[in-house]
């Protein structure tokens, strides 16, 4: 992955892998892969945000919930 | 309501012809102010030799409006080869100049993918067109498409 725009088509890359995959959890890949995509197209700068909080010093940890399936 | 319409009675520029409400003695009638316009000595129509206009920049009567620095640029795609879409973004500068960059080459079953729904689509151009625009891109034009990437 080399520049910020190629994000958007690498989760799409990612979410037709998924969807090739015999693996029991290939689903559950799918479902967060296309959860990733929804939530980033949504926001049009989303990635630009994230790309700056990480250039800033912080950085984004994902936590299992108690509700997560 | 009663009162709302006596209101509007005294600031009509032009009163209902006799119509005893509007012409109450209690009533004050409010005439506007002569503008600029009406003043004397400042009449456009009379004296069009005391008329000072600011410098102000004539609009451009013949040509195409002029599009915003955000409706310049635009996602499209384009078939790279057999069974590979290129997507790119292009801008319309100055010159009338339309500089090109290549995002990235997918094969048919990505573009589909990515191409499924007016709206989806719709979302997908605006988020590549916000990350080139970060910045990101340090390359001013890339020509390659990213050939040297796997599918």
């Amino acid at each position: 992955m080399s520049e910020l725009m190629q994000v958007p088509i690498a989760l799409y890359e990612i979410l037709a892998l998924a969807h090739e995959l015999d693996h029991p959890q290939a689903k559950q890949i799918s479902r967060l892969a296309e959860d990733v995509i929804t939530v980033t197209l949504a926001d049009p700068d989303a990635l630009v945000k994230l790309q700056n909080a990480a250039g800033n010093g912080y950085e984004i940890q994902f936590s299992r919930t108690e509700s997560a399936g | 309501m009663a009162d709302d319409g006596e209101r509007v009675e005294r600031i009509r520029p032009d009163p209902l012809p006799a119509s005893p409400l509007a012409q109450k003695p209690s009533i004050k009638e409010q005439k506007p102010e002569p503008s600029g316009q009406r003043a004397p000595g400042f009449g456009a129509s009379g004296e069009a030799d005391n008329l000072v206009r600011f410098p102000a920049p004539e609009k451009p009567s013949r040509g195409r409006k002029r599009k915003s620095v955000e409706e310049t640029y635009r996602v499209d795609y384009v078939k790279a080869s057999k069974n590979t879409w290129a997507f790119r973004i292009r801008w319309m500068e100055d010159g009338g100049r339309e500089p090109v960059i290549y995002v990235s080459r997918v094969n048919d079953k990505l573009f589909k993918m990515i191409t499924k729904g007016r709206a989806n689509y719709a979302a997908f151009k605006r988020q590549l067109i916000a990350s080139h625009k970060s910045g990101a891109v340090r390359q001013s034009v890339r020509v390659d498409a990213g050939s040297n990437r796997a599918l």
